[in-house]
């Protein structure tokens, strides 16, 4: 589904992704681990399409389209999500509204009419529930207002609706605490589906408890250094960052 | 034709046509005399240096005739539910509408049935410049609204004055708003124009509420695309009064707005919202002033400007805080969006404080869009274009927050939306 091969990303001039190559299949999970300054969240942004990152070299395919030509909104209507580490408040702009205007862009994209009223409400309020998320932050402006775990919440919510195919989480655990943990990965395992492939960047290792992931992958320094099953990451919460650093030095 | 000589014609001819008390016909001859004299204000008039008004100077405007036009229904706005809904077009009431509970009467017929009630407003207007003379000598109708002692009108009261004008015609109006003691009452004063035509209409408001009174006061204007357009409002607020205040300019191609805004008597609140919203070559000046002059009362002042093309907003806003009008709370702020290089914004927040023991805060921002907000509405699959709208509109729809009434606030969403037609419509949009 997706495929980096060799990317290298510059921002302002500094060196942030040196050599990126990550093959992401159909019905995997992937957790991407690193200590702060690896160049994590830079490798979500990226594959989101933010602006203001240089790409120096290297590729991306997803699902056979060459994703770096692709703009943001065209990315996300081509199945990809981006979880926002912060989520952006939007005063003035209803949730609802934005929520619905979201899934209707991705379904002309796929040649489908407008999402019934009554349906999407129906569905909404089912997957607020599923979220312990309150019916009232439906009415309310994007994010405005909402505490860190709200904001979490509400990206999930979003993320269940538009049904990705390939979602990307970028430090979605940070901020909660043990109960919204839960519920959050219980959204995130909602989504998992042999069509489906998620991509979960974290510095703690806590979330995989609740997400099992097929592969663990340790960025440092711009590189992937490590591959491995869910059992790397409990070796990386026990001895921490520092020895992968040092063996990757060597 | 000499311009004086144009004006003199155009007055006297008003005369003729109007069989006003004799004070009325004074005042009015009065003014006029002082309006030959002075013309209109020129950018050297410190309160009018932003705003040029040459145009108007070297354009003579007729007074509108009896309207015959039937083409007005176009640009009638959406019904607010509930509301009294009385229409004028150019200048001219179309339908009476009377109530049992409030006192409901054009100006020309309180004027012929009940002149005493009303001579203290026009004889007190604050000549603060020619254009109040202009307005005083040329004005002939408007509505004259008395809610009565404790009466809680639940009804919005919507005024719309509409313009259908030909080519260089004049609409001058008078509204005069009076709650009595401990009454509440919704108004919305709407303008809409043709677009198109050059014409030019000012329209004066004076009201006052007395002790405990409440006012829900809506200004919307809509004026056509080459339409000279004055608005200045006088709200004198009396002990325990509070008065939220709308104000959206959205049209017109020279807009002035004034507020002139007193607290006569304690523990008052006044709160003051505004949008405005330039595209082409439009040109919106608001000039807000607030006079705490006495003690205990409270004023919020948010005033949110989108400026897009080569239009030019003005904002200048003014609290003075009188020397006893001590443990005063006012805040005011002025936010602008600039969408384009050739855009322009002159904003001058200003607080002009005598008393010692006061809580004031100012402040103005002027800011491009939010790239992150951008970003956020892209990656959920929005096109770009779409997402500025919703953003632009975000920032605009912001200034409806303090709207209460449900009603009013899907009035007000629905009217701004038609400034965002790239928005997509959903067909159940909550509020």
């Amino acid at each position: 589904m997706l495929n980096v091969k060799n990317l290298h990303v510059k921002v302002e001039d500094k060196n942030i992704l040196n050599g990126i190559d990550l093959q992401v299949n159909a019905g995997e999970v992937h957790a991407i681990m690193g200590p702060n300054g690896s160049g994590k969240s830079t490798l979500s942004n990226v594959l989101a399409g933010r602006d203001g990152y240089e790409i120096t070299d290297g590729k991306v395919t997803y699902l056979a389209q060459d994703l770096l030509n692709m703009a943001p909104d065209e990315r996300a209507r081509a199945g990809i999500f981006l979880a926002f580490q912060y989520p952006v408040e939007i005063p003035g702009v209803n949730n609802m509204y934005m929520l619905k205007a979201a899934v209707n862009a991705r379904r002309k994209q796929q040649g489908l009419p407008e999402v019934d009223a009554m349906d999407f409400l129906a569905m909404v309020k089912n997957r607020m529930r599923e979220l312990k998320m309150d019916e009232k932050y439906l009415s309310r402006d994007v994010n405005s207002g909402f505490s860190g775990g709200e904001k979490k919440r509400n990206e999930i919510l979003q993320m269940l609706m538009l049904e990705p195919q390939l979602a990307i989480l970028d430090e979605t655990d940070s901020g909660l605490d043990i109960d919204a943990l839960k519920v959050v990965a219980e959204g995130i395992n909602a989504l998992r589906s042999p069509e489906r492939a998620i991509i979960m960047v974290t510095h703690y290792q806590r979330l995989l408890d609740y997400v099992k992931p097929d592969f663990v992958h340790v960025l440092s320094e711009g590189r992937i250094v490590r591959s491995g099953t869910a059992e790397l990451a409990l070796e990386l919460e026990k001895l921490g960052y520092s020895w992968i650093a040092e063996e990757a030095a060597e | 034709m000499n311009t004086n000589l144009h004006w003199q014609t155009q007055f006297d001819n008003s005369i003729a046509q109007n069989a006003n008390p004799n004070w009325l016909t004074e005042l009015r001859h009065q003014a006029f005399k002082r309006w030959q004299t002075s013309g209109f204000p020129t950018l050297r008039n410190e309160r009018w240096k932003y705003t040029e008004l040459m145009p108007l100077a070297q354009t003579e405007f007729h007074l509108s005739k009896n309207t015959s036009s039937d083409h007005y229904q176009d640009l009638l706005p959406e019904t607010i539910e509930n509301s009294l809904r009385l229409i004028f077009v150019d200048g001219q009431l179309i339908s009476e509408l009377t109530s049992d509970e409030i006192y409901l009467a054009t100006l020309v017929n309180t004027l012929k049935q009940n002149p005493a009630k009303i001579e203290p407003y026009i004889t007190n207007k604050n000549s603060i410049d020619s254009i109040t003379d202009l307005n005083t000598a040329l004005a002939t109708d408007g509505m004259v609204i008395f809610i009565p002692a404790n009466c809680n009108f639940t009804r919005p009261i919507h005024l719309i004055y509409l313009y259908t004008q030909i080519q260089n015609n004049m609409v001058h109006m008078q509204n005069i708003v009076h709650l009595a003691e401990g009454a509440t009452a919704t108004i919305v004063e709407h303008h809409i124009g043709k677009d198109d035509n050059r014409y030019f209409s000012t329209s004066f408001n004076s009201i006052k509420l007395e002790k405990n009174a409440n006012l829900t006061y809506y200004r919307w204007q809509e004026q056509g695309s080459d339409a000279y357009h004055i608005n200045r409002t006088q709200l004198m607020q009396a002990t325990h009064s509070n008065t939220a205040f709308f104000s959206f300019d959205l049209k017109g191609h020279l807009v002035r707005n004034e507020i002139f805004q007193e607290f006569i008597g304690e523990n008052a609140e006044c709160k003051l919202t505004g949008l405005y919203l330039g595209r082409g070559k439009q040109h919106i000046d608001n000039y807000i002033t607030l006079n705490h002059a006495v003690p205990f009362c409270r004023s919020e002042q948010l005033f949110k400007g989108i400026l897009d093309d080569r239009s030019h907003g003005v904002f200048h806003g003014k609290v003075v805080v009188s020397k006893d009008a001590q443990k005063t709370d006012a805040q005011q702020h002025n936010a602008n969006l600039i969408l384009s290089d050739k855009a322009e914004i002159d904003t001058q927040p200003q607080l002009e404080i005598y008393a010692d023991d006061v809580k004031c805060t100012h402040g103005a921002a002027i800011g491009q869009l939010d790239e992150e907000a951008l970003f956020y509405l892209e990656s959920r699959g929005i096109n770009a274009d779409i997402a500025k709208q919703m953003l632009i509109y975000g920032f605009a729809a912001d200034t409806l927050q303090h709207v209460e009434q449900s009603t009013l606030h899907a009035f007000c969403q629905t009217r701004i939306r038609h400034y965002f037609p790239e928005m997509p419509l959903l067909q159940d949009e909550l509020k």
